[in-house]
């Protein structure tokens, strides 16, 4: 066996190692740590459920584009659906945000997770901007001019021209979204692997100072 | 002593169900969705048009047209992406990001805006085509001349409906000229005539949106408090929630220097992404990884699990060796 074809074989060879770690019961585990115990717990699962109402939503407006969400009847439904899954889906993860900091979940090996989570609403922000652009109203309007000052300004209008409703609605329905899932896939994955970090040590928390990173 | 664990694996488990938790909160949410989305339904509040303008503020469109023919427009001085113009080039001493990718999106609002439909228009119109002689073979001196004595005329104009009489002045082509233009967008042609960068499928309506950018979308913008000294971003949904989650971004416009600067886009823009880079950060931040260890909020979120351990009730009992120490050996 050649050299290049050793090399080859090892990185497939760790990608089908590290595969063979998430088993489904690492993915939908019975048995979880019995700290996992709080409504805070929810938050993160309430945020994926908004999601999975979003892109669901999503999906049906796009299929029936742009002069049906403006049209009274199921279009006008199916926006509202999609507006107020968007506001359950910021509510819920910025709770969810904030109870993971209050609980210092980077720690123990857990800085990616949190890496990739705050990444992740980041994204959701851009693309939610570029939802509000894509309406078609008043609103859309406004902030589409409005926004062109912030995004020339700042040195990427040369390339996100937010006056150009082709680019704004690719990035939105497919762009976006696409990197969206998969940062929060990875974040998932992450969580399954880690596992739940566990509380702070309740006895002498100085002395344990340096594991807790 | 009893020592702190790492691995979540090695605490008391529990029975748990992870598909039963990911539907309940499926349609937990889907839920109280669809009922806000029967009970309030979605915002929305008509576009404006380029017909609207010429229709009912046609002293606004024949200013706004005026200015953009004779390249005094904001847009016209803008600068990048859309021209070499300094208007509103924004700059941090020597720091113009705006300046980096050049002008990637020409637009010659003179053109674009008035002479391409009113061209246009010719076939419909046969007297417009002199006009436009006149105007192409003027030397820019005479044209300036001609909408500056325009634009003093029209501030003196009577208004009827949507008819504009402006008293005689010396400027050549530019009265006739605007008037057809103005004929064009009360009829609804105009934003169709503009919004051409594409030959057939046309989704960059960046030549409309730049013609109304100016006086027409600000005056009604204003009318519903959206301006960006007003929070105009976060509420701008009428009743709505709106996006919320941009208060951050929203509360800069409201302070100094951002509200003042003619900047204030740029470092606003900057400031969010130094607070995304620190929040990304955490985690490798002494000091600010160690507020919520300070803060203590935690033993709400866990007071179950510390109260067993304080108090050592049933399967809450706390480990009584690290799994470090496993591991090493």
């Amino acid at each position: 066996m050649s050299r290049r074809e050793t090399a080859s074989g090892n990185w497939t060879e760790a990608v089908r190692r590290r595969a063979e770690t998430f088993t489904w019961d690492a993915l939908l585990p019975t048995e979880q740590p019995v700290y996992v115990r709080s409504v805070v717990y929810s938050f993160g699962a309430l945020t994926l459920g908004a999601l999975v109402v979003v892109v669901a939503s999503g999906i049906i407006l796009a299929a029936n584009g742009p002069f049906w969400w403006q049209t009274p009847g199921a279009g006008v439904f199916m926006r509202g659906i999609h507006y107020w899954g968007v506001q359950a889906f910021f509510f819920f993860m910025i709770l969810h945000l904030t109870a993971q900091f209050f609980m210092g979940s980077w720690r123990l090996g857990r800085a990616g997770t949190w890496f990739l989570g705050v990444l992740s609403f980041a994204l959701s922000v851009v693309t939610a901007f570029t939802g509000y652009l894509s309406r078609g109203d008043f609103f859309s309007q406004w902030n589409q001019v409005q926004a062109k000052d912030a995004f020339n300004g700042s040195g990427i209008g040369g390339w996100f021209n937010v006056l150009n409703n082709g680019q704004i609605y690719g990035l939105h329905i497919a762009v976006l979204p696409a990197i969206l899932i998969a940062a929060v896939s990875v974040h998932l994955l992450l969580v399954r692997r880690h596992g739940v970090v566990p509380p702070y040590p309740a006895d002498n928390e100085q002395a344990d100072k340096g594991v807790l990173r | 002593m009893r020592r702190y664990m790492t691995d979540p694996a090695k605490y008391p488990q529990a029975r748990f169900d992870l598909v039963k938790e990911a539907v309940i909160s499926g349609v937990v949410v889907l839920v109280i969705v669809v009922i806000a989305s029967l009970a309030f339904g979605a915002p929305y509040v008509k576009p404006l048009t380029i017909k609207q303008v010429a229709s009912t503020e046609p002293v606004l469109f024949l200013q706004t047209a005026a200015h953009e023919l004779d390249d005094t427009s904001a847009i016209a001085q803008y600068g990048p992406p859309y021209n070499n113009g300094t208007g509103s080039l924004q700059a941090i001493g020597p720091f113009h990001p705006q300046t980096i990718l050049g002008v990637t999106f020409p637009i010659n609002p003179a053109k674009v805006d008035v002479l391409q439909p009113l061209s246009m228009a010719t076939p419909l119109d046969p007297a417009l085509k002199p006009l436009l002689t006149q105007w192409d073979g003027a030397s820019h001196q005479q044209q300036a001349a001609w909408v500056n004595a325009y634009l003093a005329a029209l501030s003196k104009a009577t208004v009827r409906g949507s008819a504009v009489v402006v008293p005689a002045a010396a400027d050549g082509p530019v009265p006739a000229m605007l008037s057809a233009l103005q004929a064009l967008g009360s009829g609804g042609l105009m934003s169709g005539a503009l919004d051409r960068l594409a030959p057939v499928y046309r989704y960059d309506v960046a030549p409309s949106l730049l013609f109304l950018q100016g006086a027409a979308l600000q005056q009604a913008a204003q009318k519903q408090d959206l301006l960006g000294g007003e929070w105009g971003i976060m509420h701008d949904e009428l009743s709505y929630p709106g996006p919320w989650w941009l208060t951050p971004y929203s509360a800069l416009y409201q302070i100094p220097p951002y509200s003042t600067s003619s900047a204030g886009d740029l470092m606003a823009a900057y400031t969010m992404l130094l607070i995304l880079l620190v929040l990304l950060a955490v985690p490798f931040t002494p000091g600010l990884r160690d507020v919520p260890r300070k803060l203590r909020l935690y033993r709400v979120i866990w007071r179950d699990w510390y109260h067993g351990v304080e108090h050592g009730s049933g399967a809450s009992a706390p480990p009584s060796r690290t799994d470090r120490r496993e591991r090493a050996t």
